[in-house]
């Protein structure tokens, strides 16, 4: 049950599984860059509509339960709501935007031997440049209303965070497409899943409510995830080591179940596509 | 219209195939290939939590027709070999397999040399995407840099002879254009082993010219060349080898005289 192209077989598996997603980098990055244009396309505003949905969005938001939150500082909370609006966004793209990463890319899976890998991480960086913008903005608004923090080595936290968001979203964009295409109520289950991790994390609800419900730190991934992107940005801190840990050990985990369900499942997924 | 971009060399995609130390080969032992019925799935996830209460009646597992049935055959260097036989008899699943496209249930396939499919020209268009940016999605997904790509993007431009509506998003195209692009796209590259699946004669009548003639310069520069097709003309003029195929299994492979006199025969009585 095998398929063997004899000019590269005598290397292994991982190497020339590697050597074929750096062939197809170019392709990867091509696409990245042609979802940024057909989202923005014929838009007046562009790529500024990064920046600008999320922040309207939070600063309705803030409006709202900033008054239920007896919040002491609109905009302080209007930028912890834009944080946590970002950061959501990119989550939401990776995991409901993965469950079509392979079945958008059927045209190409049925042309050539492509790895699913190029399209599952397409989706995961096409989030990451609409995120960098909406980063951008987060520093323009912070600026702008006065909440900025102290400037500082802190700082370089920042982009560090986005090489473990990355890491932490590819393999939930992987599982996503492979179990998607296995099981097609997985669409529906997510959809609430992904609503119901909005509601359940610190993006709109104030931070100190979560400290109550100790273990759900550790059950929701993304209470840490957003503890670090949000710690050098609104408090001016370094990040804390146990979110740090926690987030660690949900990066290993969640790439143990999407390399084990990905070699399980094979190439057989395309007579799904 | 310029010279086409590898007849400027005899190098195939950076290699002379006179410089290969292997000979080019695609061989098939025992191939199985099993098209799933339906959506391709391992029982719902109903089952799945009614088996946690102990709820024994499974969902019947997917069920599978079998489109390859003990395949074996061996193509060397020089060969043109035309898969022929019915719709549905299994000749655009052995190609999409020998591509590494389909997986295999069971058995081996062994391909020696650098792959190239021209399986279903209207796949693989990003549709809010211009055709010149779709020259190099889909160049790059034949595995082609975009260094590369600029160099051939000029002479694709002028064989698809789509003029302004080049620079348009392919979603505008008709249905001809869109071949006509994606013809110029495809066989702008020859890979050492060439798969193709009826994509001769493509566009309108002055396009169809003009791609039947790019193709046979193609096949004589690729070390293999396997197509499938229904056009026993097409297939008598170029080929030198026919393989017979009827659900799923070969009924006769030899010269392509032979089997198509066979096939001949056997439509007559």
């Amino acid at each position: 049950m095998s398929f063997v192209n004899v000019q590269d077989h005598r290397l292994p598996f991982f190497v020339r599984y590697l050597a074929d997603l750096i062939a197809y980098r170019h392709l990867c990055f091509n696409l990245v860059g042609s979802d940024l244009r057909s989202r923005f396309r014929r838009t007046r505003l562009g790529i500024l509509w990064a920046v600008a949905q999320p922040l309207i969005f939070a600063l309705m938001l803030a409006l709202v339960w900033g008054n239920l939150a007896k919040a002491p500082n609109y905009w302080e909370f209007a930028l912890y709501v834009f944080t946590g609006t970002v950061v959501f966004e990119m989550f939401s793209n990776a995991a409901i935007g993965g469950q079509d990463s392979l079945t958008s890319a059927a045209g190409y899976l049925k042309q050539a031997r492509i790895p699913f890998f190029v399209f599952q991480v397409r989706t995961v960086l096409s989030g990451t440049v609409i995120f960098f913008f909406g980063t951008i903005g987060v520093f323009i608004f912070a600026a702008a209303t006065g909440t900025f923090p102290p400037v500082g080595l802190h700082l370089i936290l920042v982009p560090a965070f986005f090489g473990i968001y990355v890491l932490f979203l590819v393999p939930i964009a992987m599982l996503m497409s492979v179990t998607g295409l296995q099981y097609r109520d997985v669409k529906h289950i997510s959809g609430l899943v992904v609503q119901g991790l909005f509601l359940m994390s610190p993006i709109m609800m104030p931070r100190e409510i979560f400290a109550q419900l100790p273990y759900f730190e550790y059950l929701n991934p993304l209470v840490p995830v957003l503890d670090l992107f949000r710690a050098p940005i609104l408090h001016g801190a370094f990040w804390n080591a146990q979110s740090l840990v926690v987030v660690s050990v949900w990066i290993v985990g969640l790439w143990t179940a999407a390399i084990v369900s990905s070699v399980s499942a094979g190439r057989r997924l395309v007579y799904a596509l | 219209m310029g010279a086409h971009p590898d007849r400027r060399s005899p190098g195939i995609a950076g290699r002379s195939l006179a410089r290969r130390s292997a000979p080019l080969a695609i061989q098939i032992k025992d191939g199985v290939l099993q098209y799933p019925l339906g959506t391709y799935a391992r029982g719902s996830l109903k089952s799945l939590v009614m088996s946690v209460f102990g709820h024994r009646e499974r969902t019947p597992s997917a069920q599978f027709v079998s489109a390859l049935r003990g395949i074996n055959l061996e193509i060397q260097q020089g060969e043109r070999v035309a898969l022929i036989g019915h719709n549905g008899s299994g000749k655009s699943t052995l190609l999409r397999a020998m591509a590494g496209i389909y997986p295999l249930a069971s058995g081996s396939i062994k391909v020696s040399g650098k792959l190239g499919a021209l399986l279903e020209l209207g796949l693989g268009f990003e549709s809010e995407a211009t055709g010149r940016e779709n020259i190099y999605y889909r160049g790059m997904a034949m595995g082609y840099s975009k260094k590369t790509l600029a160099k051939y993007e000029d002479e694709i431009v002028a064989f698809c002879g789509l003029g302004d509506f080049i620079d348009l998003p392919v979603r505008t195209y008709s249905a001809g254009m869109y071949v006509r692009l994606a013809f110029a796209i495809s066989t702008a590259f020859s890979p050492e082993v060439l798969l193709v699946d009826e994509v001769f004669g493509a566009g309108d009548a002055s396009f169809a010219k003009k791609a039947v003639a790019r193709m046979q310069e193609i096949v004589r520069q690729s070390g293999i060349f396997v197509m499938a097709t229904h056009d026993m003309g097409l297939v008598e003029e170029i080929c030198t080898r026919a393989i017979w195929l009827e659900a799923g299994r070969i009924l006769a492979d030899g010269p392509t005289e032979t089997v198509l006199s066979d096939m001949r025969s056997r439509a007559a009585g």
